[in-house]
């Protein structure tokens, strides 16, 4: 640089250049202690600040566009406006770090609350799906029970049926059992009756006997008188032969007597004869009768047995009438339960279905929820880049 | 180009808390620029570093392997960082607080790197001194120089690795001051 002219041509250059944003130009190869010298310096170092401050705010501005905060200008070295400046964007720096900071924290929790929602939401899917499962197997156990139920009532109404006619029959039986026993009554009456007739039989059959023996005493006395009269009779002949021709129509009725007194002792020898066999015969009757006795005895034995067998029989057929009657009440409750059973599981089973759709809608809903926290979950660059930004 | 050996005094030098040191380079790292507190405070005229490899300010002391992470990051097209003492043109050395961007045209190119240097945070000093005496001694206990520079740099990028931080916010949270909320 020869002459000042030239000087302060190039020194008009620089400031161009750096008024045009060129902050490289400088002035330089000045001559050393003139007043030239004094304003190249003086425009360098308007320069240099120059080139320092928007060297400085660049880079720290380009850390903050980072996410870096560690940078700030650097106050060392600038004065006055370029101080106030620097210092007003190193504010905001702070401003945008602080900002930073709770957006940073704000994504953790949103991390955070992002993946126990999606936890949860995993749960309430994995819940709905086992909700969805067992409300299916609720379903069918329900409609087995319903089924099962009205098959139960069903045949709780056949058995009602059946012990009804058991109820019936055990009528009937009570009836017929009655009936046994009246006749069976009515034939110890009967027996009571035969046996006291046999009795009078063989009394009368005694009786006869008694008579008879009476008669043979009788009889025995008239073959005593027919053995005297034949006695007499022969003594009368004897007289009538001694009386001669006078005698002799005695004789012939002493032959007469003889007659009639051998014909007596024959009658009374037939008779006796008679009366022995009547008293075997009426031996043999109290024998027979005596038998008949036992016979109507052992009659006797096996009718009170009958009856007592029939009375037993009467308390048992009772006794099963009762519990027949109870069975009849219990099964008619049970009829009458298992209805409301069916009634139940049907609404049960209605419920069912509800929770079914319950479960499809929750199931569904966890799925958007899913969805949706996934988009939460990846949507984490989003507010940062709106804060970097702003 | 070779540099006669500079030895250093053991004195510091120190800028204004208000002075920016600026110098820009072009692709190569030649200085293309050196403003007046550069011209200053390292001693040298303008015209002796104009050209020169940015390199000739570079103090012994410096573990080579944090100038490696530096060209790593300009090369990635990031801005950088970093406490450096360099070495005036007598021998004397100061601290400052660098940052170093690439300039770029305006179809964004990059075309150069720009350095701002600021007076160090005092509160930063100590722990970077003992970092870098540190790294300094494994680079020079390797007899290779390029084996003692990526060994340093293993023990850095570990010692990142377990605080679970990148460079940059390393040399952020050295000092009170060069915290967001607390810039000075």
């Amino acid at each position: 640089m020869t002459t000042s002219s030239d000087f302060i041509a190039e020194a008009a250059r620089i400031c161009t250049r750096a008024a045009a944003g060129d902050l490289e130009a400088r002035i330089l190869h000045t001559p050393e202690g003139s007043e030239l010298a004094a304003l190249a310096q003086a425009i360098n170092r308007l320069l240099d600040v120059s080139d320092a401050y928007v060297r400085e705010s660049a880079a720290a501005m380009e850390h903050c566009a980072r996410g870096e905060y560690h940078r700030p200008i650097l106050l060392r070295g600038l004065s006055g406006a370029y101080r106030h400046a620097a210092g007003t964007i190193n504010d905001a720096a702070l401003k945008m770090k602080s900002d930073a900071e709770t957006i940073a924290r704000f994504e953790v929790e949103r991390a955070a609350v992002a993946r126990r929602v999606a936890e949860t939401t995993e749960s309430v899917m994995a819940s709905a799906e086992h909700l969805r499962t067992t409300t299916g197997a609720i379903r069918t156990h329900v409609g087995t029970t319903r089924q099962l139920a009205t098959e139960v009532a069903g045949a709780g109404d056949q058995v009602s049926h059946n012990v009804q006619a058991v109820a019936a029959a055990c009528h009937q039986l009570s009836a017929c059992t009655s009936e046994i026993t009246r006749r069976t009554r009515e034939s110890a009456e009967l027996t009571n009756g035969a046996v006291g007739e046999a009795h009078k039989a063989r009394t009368a059959v005694s009786d006869l006997g008694e008579a008879t023996r009476k008669i043979g005493s009788v009889v025995d006395i008239i073959g005593k008188i027919a053995r005297q009269t034949n006695l007499l009779a022969l003594n009368a002949t004897i007289e009538a032969a001694r009386a001669g021709e006078h005698g002799k129509s005695f004789a012939v009725v002493a032959a007469e007597v003889k007659n009639l007194s051998r014909e007596t002792a024959q009658a009374t020898e037939r008779i006796t004869g008679q009366i022995d066999a009547m008293q075997g015969a009426a031996h043999n009757v109290v024998t027979v009768i005596g038998g008949i006795g036992e016979s109507i005895q052992r009659m006797d034995q096996t009718a009170t047995a009958i009856a007592t067998s029939v009375s037993e029989q009467a308390s048992a057929t009772e006794e099963i009438a009762r519990r027949i009657a109870d069975v009849s009440q219990a099964t008619k409750s049970i009829s009458g339960k298992m209805a409301e059973v069916a009634q139940a599981s049907q609404a049960l089973e209605e419920t069912a279905v509800g929770l079914t759709t319950a479960a499809d809608r929750l199931g569904d809903n966890a799925s958007a929820l899913k969805h949706e926290t996934a988009a939460l979950k990846s949507g984490s660059a989003a507010p940062v880049a709106v804060a970097r930004a702003a | 180009m070779a540099h006669p050996k500079i030895s250093p005094t053991g004195r510091e030098r120190t800028f204004g808390d208000d002075e920016l040191i600026v110098s820009k380079t072009d692709l190569r790292g030649a200085i293309t620029y050196a403003n007046d507190v550069f011209c200053r405070v390292s001693g040298y005229a303008e015209a002796e570093l104009l050209g020169q490899p940015h390199n000739l300010i570079r103090h012994p002391d410096m573990p080579a392997c944090v100038f490696q992470v530096l060209w790593d990051t300009l090369h990635a097209g990031q801005e950088i960082f970093a406490y450096v003492v360099n070495q005036a043109r007598n021998g004397d050395h100061y601290w400052v607080f660098a940052h170093v961007t690439c300039s770029r045209d305006p179809a964004g190119n990059v075309v150069g790197y720009h350095s701002n240097r600021r007076v160090p945070y005092a509160d930063a000093l100590p722990k970077v001194q003992a970092l870098y005496a540190e790294l300094r001694a494994i680079e020079r206990s390797h007899p290779d120089r390029r084996a003692g520079m990526q060994a340093a740099r293993a023990v850095l990028d570990e010692r990142l690795q377990r605080l679970g931080i990148s460079y940059s916010q390393f040399v952020f949270s050295l000092s009170e001051h060069t915290r967001l909320g607390a810039a000075a």
